[in-house]
């Protein structure tokens, strides 16, 4: 006997926006959108102040690539200038003879010693290539220790010189975001939806510096505005033991509506939560309580997404039989399985069978979004990753930021955790998507 | 009774070896014997792991290859293996009984529309 489920699709792969005062400047893709009308942002950075830190036997490579970013490749022609209207500047060049954990770490405590996170936008780091299960390696301690004083910092590895024609975009993307401006957003708005928040919570923080004996956790959040812009970041100001984790949503939620508030003028109405976990009620009713006695009137949508099911969805219409980009069916009335990897016309990477994102949705008063139009936001929101230029990404922004994050909070100290969310360090770091 | 953990350290070699793990239920660090321990890595880890034990095998390959993930119909692959294998179960497991109680495997895919 055959079943039946019903199942839908966003019909048009959402629109990205290419300047912020010409809103005729669209595109489906990153790279085709920046190649004909350059970033969104166009008058924030004219030049980016880098500095580099590189085995010296790499120096030149290293070098070469800026050479390569400021004056373009086939791929990128007209490089920075045309595509992010700004140009490198190598302001220093700091190099080691090996490629030793200790050397690495010297060389970035004798780098945040001698300079200001104000003459510095990016670090330009070249490491050995490390599995980003492992810790205590190069990318990590470095980007640790440069980000704990405020500066955001790009990794280069050997990898990033052997597909070095399609690296070139997504290093310049990665490095003009890192450095504070905004390549591309959203087209349209995402409908009734103020603000929209990634949180993280129970985050383990790793104890090798520190001194207390029991597990210690942070959270964060990450605030994109209506068009899917990432505003900003914020984290829990100390590490706390599990049992306080809830007391934590409240310490973050507070600080991101607040802030949101001094940037835009106003308290969001239509807000929109994402977690990678399943909400549960306490959590949502210690939510709620923030909300209550934050803001007058408001809609608030709790929106579940994870990958851990069992289900795989299939359609022998398409040319490799995957479930295509954009289409989902409903699990139940609020709940659908979404794919973002299948077939699609804008993009012909092969990505395997999708792995289908599962949303879930519980609103509060009342419904004020559909589940379509969550599963167009989500949609939307995995073209926002602007360290990658590929069409095609598995996961909206809100998770892959909270995940970045989270690979970083295993390998940093409670201290170095504690460093990131001082005043003098998040006034520099927090408007930078320094995770990516 | 299996318990898992986070494997902190291997010491000792051969019949000697021991793992010290970090229990996930109360963070407690136990010594156990290496042989008792399942590690459960991600395939990259485990390439990590073959490599410092000099075995040359390439594990990420072999986890492409039956992922389906080297071919260009990769879904329709998939799918086709994974209704061969429900037809065998039909036909070679189910349906499974217990007592009075009969569970049926249904061999047609449940259909979008």
């Amino acid at each position: 006997m055959v079943s039946y489920i019903s199942g839908s699709e966003v019909k048009t792969e959402p629109n990205l926006l290419f300047d912020k005062s010409d809103s005729s400047a669209v595109h489906s893709q990153a790279y085709w959108g920046l190649r004909k009308f350059g970033p969104y942002d166009k008058d924030v950075l004219k030049k980016i102040n880098l500095a580099i830190i590189t085995p010296s036997s790499k120096l030149e490579d290293v070098r070469r690539l800026i050479q390569d970013l400021n004056n373009g490749t086939p791929i990128m022609p007209g490089g920075m200038p045309r595509f992010f209207r700004c140009h490198i500047d190598v302001v220093d060049e700091l190099t080691i003879e090996s490629t030793t954990l200790p050397e690495y770490q010297h060389v970035a405590q004798d780098f945040v010693n001698g300079f200001d996170p104000k003459e510095i936008d990016v670090v330009l780091a070249y490491i050995p290539k490390s599995s980003r299960y492992f810790t205590n390696t190069p990318y990590y301690r470095l980007k640790a220790i440069l980000a704990t004083h405020g500066f955001p910092s790009q990794m280069i590895t050997e990898n990033t010189f052997t597909n070095l024609k399609w690296s070139y975009l997504n290093l310049a993307s990665a490095i003009f975001s890192k450095a504070g401006g905004v390549p591309w957003v959203l087209e349209s708005e995402m409908k009734n939806t103020d603000i929209l928040i990634g949180i993280s919570a129970s985050n383990l923080v790793s104890k090798k510096v520190g001194q207390s004996s029991s597990p210690r956790y942070v959270g964060y959040v990450n605030v994109f505005d209506s068009y899917g812009k990432w505003m900003f970041f914020e984290g829990t100001a100390k590490p706390y033991s599990k049992e306080n984790r809830l007391e934590q949503f409240s310490e973050l939620l507070n600080r991101a509506l607040s802030k949101f508030k001094s940037e835009k003028g106003y308290y969001p109405q239509g807000i929109v939560i994402h977690y990678y976990k399943k909400w549960g009620k306490t959590e949502r009713n210690y939510v709620l309580k923030i909300l209550d006695d934050l803001l007058d009137e408001y809609n608030v949508c709790f929106v579940s997404i994870d990958d851990s099911h069992p289900f795989r969805l299939f359609d022998m219409s398409t040319p490799d039989g995957s479930f295509p980009r954009g289409s989902y069916v409903f699990l139940s009335e609020n709940e659908i399985l979404l794919s973002t990897t299948g077939y699609a016309e804008i993009g012909s990477k092969r990505m395997g069978t999708p792995k289908l994102l599962r949303i879930r949705a519980i609103q509060h008063p009342e419904a004020f979004i559909t589940l379509d139009e969550i599963a167009e936001q989500v949609l939307a929101l995995t073209k926002l990753n602007w360290a990658t230029a590929t069409p095609i990404v598995r996961e909206p922004v809100t998770l892959l930021f909270s995940r970045e994050i989270a690979y970083l909070t295993a390998a940093v100290s409670e201290q170095e955790w504690e460093s990131l969310n001082k005043s003098e360090v998040n006034v520099v770091l927090n408007k930078k998507p320094w995770f990516i | 009774m299996e318990k898992k953990g986070y494997l902190l350290a291997t010491q000792g070699e051969g019949d000697n070896a021991v793992c010290i793990i970090k229990r996930y239920e109360d963070f407690s660090e136990i010594t156990v014997s290496a042989g008792s321990v399942f590690p459960e890595p991600r395939a990259e880890l485990l390439q990590t792991l073959l490599g410092a034990i000099g075995e040359e095998f390439d594990i990420i390959e072999l986890q492409r290859k039956f992922s389906f993930l080297d071919s260009k119909t990769s879904s329709r692959d998939r799918l086709l293996k994974t209704l061969e294998i429900v037809e065998r179960l039909e036909s070679e497991v189910f349906p499974l009984k217990f007592g009075d109680f009969e569970v049926k495997i249904d061999k047609t895919p449940i259909v979008v529309r």
